[in-house]
């Protein structure tokens, strides 16, 4: 999920889709680079993610895969979000949740 | 430049599966720079920490990603898919499947043969209740030199009121005389305290068992037959409860018949006889039964023997008026209890044998998979071409691995399906055996356990055998297409991998080799253990004299002095003889002995057995007679009050001085006896012993249950009928037993050992065989593969052997380092053969370097011949031709 959240703004190589990992999660979320990478590999098998040239402006180093996210990755990614919100939406109703700052 | 981390990462990324192309494993590389920059800043300690994450994480990932890519080729249907084109394959190669399927059989037979034997012995608990808290009762005396002795009556009837115990029986086995059924027979029966029956939780199959009145002094006489032995001898018929039977002459009446699995302590006992007991009655000594006991709940064994013990140290208190103790010598026997639980009293040594027998089995299982594994792995290559058009036109890796999967399930399978039958037909052979004596043999079966321990065996070498070729990367397509058979690093990888399964198999052959070379050794020196006495063509059998015919000892030896002179006169018999105890049967009675003039208390009191022979017993077994001289005639019907003793006794007891004219008696008992002859010692209980057992021989033959021994010219068989008689003519109610051969009764004493001998040997055998197949399936393998080559090699002026030369380096690595690794590991596993050695260290390195050299010659010698093809490759021919193995 992480990851189709971090390809979200566009096509990016691995290592800123880890460090975007890392941020995001506050550090809790740190995956080594073997774990990261078959992540990638999954969802690429799974077709939610597809490997891509580099784009226009990052010369960068010809050695490195980019990876963006598929119109599948998209849905699946919508799909979850809304479930998300769905049980977000749900725990409020509860009062069990108000919200980051309760 | 790149750093050490770095070097490590790269290395760890040739690991990926080959999925991984190597783009993503520079995209990985990359990544993992960028962050050791990034991690370098913030301190040795947080990137040393940035290390081992990221190489334990790679490492797994790779692991995960391997797993998953083997167990994701489809699963079932992938596999059923290419079954047929998997047996059209394996016929198309009869030898190589016959080979596998009957290695296979026979290494998953004798697994699963060894291991139905096990399970049921060693590892299922007893048949009975609670079988946990049951223990065997037994003493030891260190203080008169005895290691086990049993039970007294007195100490039973304590036992029986401490709270740790929560039942107790008592029991002996021993033979009488049946008769009133058919002719009379002399048979082992058990006798016992009707408290077993609570004990083992009897329940008869008809009838009942007995009742506490009838284990009472005075108590009409009862009898409680076998299962077999009702089946036997009363045919199964189901009114036998209530019709009498005549055990020594009495007549006892039939209360019920035992159900068809209870057999205890063994399947030999016949019948069972309650024990008759009059409660007043207590001695602490007459270490005569066995003892058997239901500990209380949560009672350890530790606390229950804890109590015994201090209910010994109060024996003088409880037992004050008993002459033993007034006079010291309970004290000076330092008696303490050896409570073990009972299913190691009733399987003994035997499990340990069962262990090394798993063992070696498992041994050669491990080397028929491995020789298999080579030869699956030469085949896998030889089909490389094939498999790399197949991927080139679309088959996914999972179709792949299911071709190799399929041939593995089939081999494994029919292996293991033969190997399961052959398993129940030795396992049915082996307990079929009548004269077979292993403990709980009746429960031996190939049940449940054994067959599921030979699905998941047949399972695992499935699985082994399949995964064995994809332990190598699998190389591009194109590649292996271009190059028209290999490429070169993988084929690198590949005579490692194989080079690696040669040194396994050489070196467990090699463990192998040793053992059965230590064992044999061990085994020749104990079968030439000299026994004390001479067994060839001699007779032995045993009368019973029931007691309500022959009253005294008088009777006895009256019938007895009959008997021998009858036999005497028989054609082909040149001696005869009887005697109390016969060697290599156990030492009988052993007590405490006095010697006149050095006092109760002089120093360690040593324990003889005290048996009694007739005239002409040590002529007649060819004992010699060192000093003195033998019994006379008139001593025996006189009851002389005279002894001699054997070797070991005189050592024992008179190492400075001239045992003869020394006056000697069991202590408090027998009435001083004068020694008159020194005999040589003979084996008492084994042939291991190194001391004698300390015998005192008293002429007469007042006997009711003697040992015969007839020395007979040629087969002392042949003579049986005339004995069995003679013996009837002079009294029909008296029966033989156990007649047979001596060296019947010295090869019994040996015949663990030589069995376990056998059974090792036999598997270092398979072993070795299978290993020279291994070798030279290898070695002719490689000169297929190189032939092009050698061709080359003999067209630029290499000499034949020059070329077998180069062929046999290869592989001689392996084979020294399999040999050097088997030696390490049997040297290190020596000492475990230690129980069934005799007079052969386990570290004498004659044994490794005898299988060594074994292995050496043999192996070599293998290698050599198939190397030798290489010398037959003619240059032109190989030159010409890209040759596919």
């Amino acid at each position: 999920m992480y990851i189709l959240l971090a390809l979200g703004n566009g096509p990016a190589h691995g290592y800123a889709i880890g460090k975007e990992i890392d941020e995001r999660s506050a550090g809790r979320l740190d995956p080594s680079t073997g774990a990261l990478y078959q992540a990638l590999k999954r969802l690429t098998d799974d077709g939610l993610v597809r490997a891509v040239p580099a784009p226009a402006g990052e010369a960068g180093d010809a050695r490195r895969n980019y990876f963006a996210i598929t119109p599948a990755g998209r849905r699946e990614l919508a799909a979850e979000m809304a479930r998300m919100d769905g049980l977000v939406s749900l725990a409020r109703r509860r009062k069990l949740y108000g919200g980051p700052h309760s | 430049m790149s750093s050490a981390a770095e070097r490590v990462f790269r290395t760890l990324l040739r690991l990926l599966p080959a999925a991984y192309t190597p783009r993503d494993a520079e995209s990985m590389f990359d990544i993992f720079q960028r962050r050791a920059v990034r991690a370098r800043r913030l301190g040795a300690v947080r990137y040393g920490g940035f290390l081992f994450k990221e190489c334990i994480g790679l490492l797994l990932m790779v692991l995960r990603e391997r797993v998953r890519r083997v167990f994701s080729f489809g699963g079932v249907p992938e596999v059923i898919a290419d079954l047929p084109y998997a047996i059209r394959r394996l016929r198309a190669t009869p030898v190589f499947t016959f080979a596998a399927v009957g290695t296979l059989a026979i290494a998953i037979g004798a697994n699963t043969a060894v291991f139905a034997v096990l399970h049921r012995v060693v590892l299922s608990p007893l048949p009975y209740p609670a079988p946990d808290r049951l223990v065997a009762i037994d003493h030891d005396a260190p203080g008169i030199g005895r290691a086990s002795i049993g039970l007294s009556l007195g100490l039973y009837w304590e036992y029986a009121a401490l709270p740790s115990v929560e039942a107790i029986a008592l029991y002996y086995t021993g033979q009488q005389t049946v008769s009133g059924v058919g002719e009379a027979e002399r048979l082992p029966f058990l006798h016992t305290t009707p408290s077993l029956g609570g004990i083992l939780g009897v329940r008869p199959l008809l009838g009942r068992w007995f009742t506490d009145a009838e284990g009472v002094t005075g108590a009409a006489p009862v009898v409680f037959l076998s299962h077999d032995y009702w089946q036997h001898r009363f045919g199964g018929k189901p009114d036998v409860v209530g019709t009498t039977v005549r055990l020594n002459g009495v007549a006892h009446e039939v209360v019920g018949v035992a159900a068809p699995g209870f057999a205890f302590p063994d399947r030999r006992v016949r019948f069972i006889v309650p024990l008759r007991l009059t409660p007043a009655v207590r001695r602490v000594s007459g270490f005569n039964y066995q003892g058997v006991a239901r500990l209380a709940p949560a009672t350890t064994i530790e606390e229950g023997r804890r109590r015994q013990d201090e209910l010994i140290a109060d024996v003088p208190h409880r037992f004050a008026a008993d002459a033993e103790v007034t006079d010291g010598t309970f004290a000076q026997t330092r008696l303490r209890s050896t409570m073990v639980p009972l299913a190691d009293r009733v399987v003994g040594e035997t499990a340990r044998m069962m262990w090394l027998l798993f063992g070696a089995v498992a041994v050669v299982l491990l080397v028929a998979v491995a020789n298999l594994g080579n030869l699956t792995l030469v085949r896998a290559e030889a089909r490389q071409v094939e498999m790399a058009v197949r991927r080139a036109l679309g088959a996914g890796r999972r179709a792949i691995v299911g071709t190799v999967v399929s041939e593995a399930c089939i081999l494994a399978g029919l292996g293991g399906a033969v190997g399961t039958a052959f398993a129940v037909a030795a396992v049915n052979r082996f307990v079929a055996d009548p004269l077979l004596v292993w403990p709980r043999a009746h429960e031996i079966a190939v049940g449940p356990a054994a067959m599921l321990f030979a699905i998941g065996l047949s399972t695992a070498v499935a699985a082994s055998l399949g995964l064995v070729p994809l332990i190598r990367p699998a190389d591009r397509p194109e590649a292996l297409l271009h190059g028209g058979g290999r490429t070169h690093s993988a084929g690198r990888r590949a005579a490692v991998s194989r080079q690696i399964l040669i040194a396994m198999q050489i070196g467990l052959a090699v463990v192998l080799l040793a053992a059965a070379m230590l064992l044999t050794r061990s085994a020749d020196r104990l079968q030439r253990v000299n026994p004390g006495f001479d067994a060839d063509a001699r007779l032995v059998f045993e009368v019973g004299l029931p007691r309500s015919v022959y009253r005294t000892a008088n009777q006895a030896a009256q019938f007895n002095d009959r008997l021998l002179n009858a036999l005497e006169q028989l054609p082909g018999v040149s001696g005869a003889a009887l005697t109390s105890n016969l060697p290599l049967e156990g030492r009988g009675q052993v007590n405490a002995v006095e010697v006149e003039g050095r006092g109760a208390s002089a120093g360690d009191q040593r324990a003889a057995s005290l048996w009694q022979v007739s005239i002409g017993y040590f002529k007649t077994m060819a004992i010699p007679v060192l000093r003195g001289r033998d019994f006379e005639p008139r001593e025996a019907t006189e009851n002389a009050e005279v002894a001699v003793v054997d070797r070991a006794f005189a050592d024992a007891l008179f190492p400075d001085e001239d045992p003869l004219g020394q006056k000697i008696r069991q202590t408090g008992q027998t009435p001083w006896l004068t020694i008159v002859g020194v005999v040589g010692s003979t084996a008492t209980e084994s042939l291991r012993e190194r001391e004698g057992a300390r015998v005192i021989y008293m002429p007469g033959t007042g006997i009711h249950q003697p040992s015969l021994i007839l020395k007979t010219h040629g087969d002392p068989l042949a003579r049986l009928s005339d004995v069995q008689r003679l013996v009837a003519a002079q009294d029909p109610s008296v029966a033989i037993s156990r007649p047979e051969p001596l060296v019947a009764v010295v090869d019994r004493s040996i015949a663990e050992t030589r069995m376990v001998t056998a059974a090792v040997v036999a598997a270092a055998a398979a072993a070795l065989l299978l290993g020279l197949i291994g070798v030279y399936g290898v070695v002719a393998y490689v000169v297929a593969q190189r032939t092009s080559e050698i061709g080359i090699r003999l067209a630029l002026g290499a000499t034949r052997l020059d070329v077998t030369r180069l062929v046999v380096r290869q592989t001689a690595v392996a084979l020294l380092l399999g040999i050097g690794m088997g030696i390490v590991v049997s040297f290190a596993a020596a000492r475990w053969l230690q129980s069934w050695l005799f007079d052969v260290s386990p570290t004498d390195p004659v044994n490794f370097v005898g299988a060594s050299l074994v292995m050496l010659t043999t192996a070599g010698w293998a290698c050599w011949r198939a190397a030798r093809r290489a010398a037959v490759v003619d240059p032109l021919q190989a030159m010409r031709g890209s040759t596919s193995p």
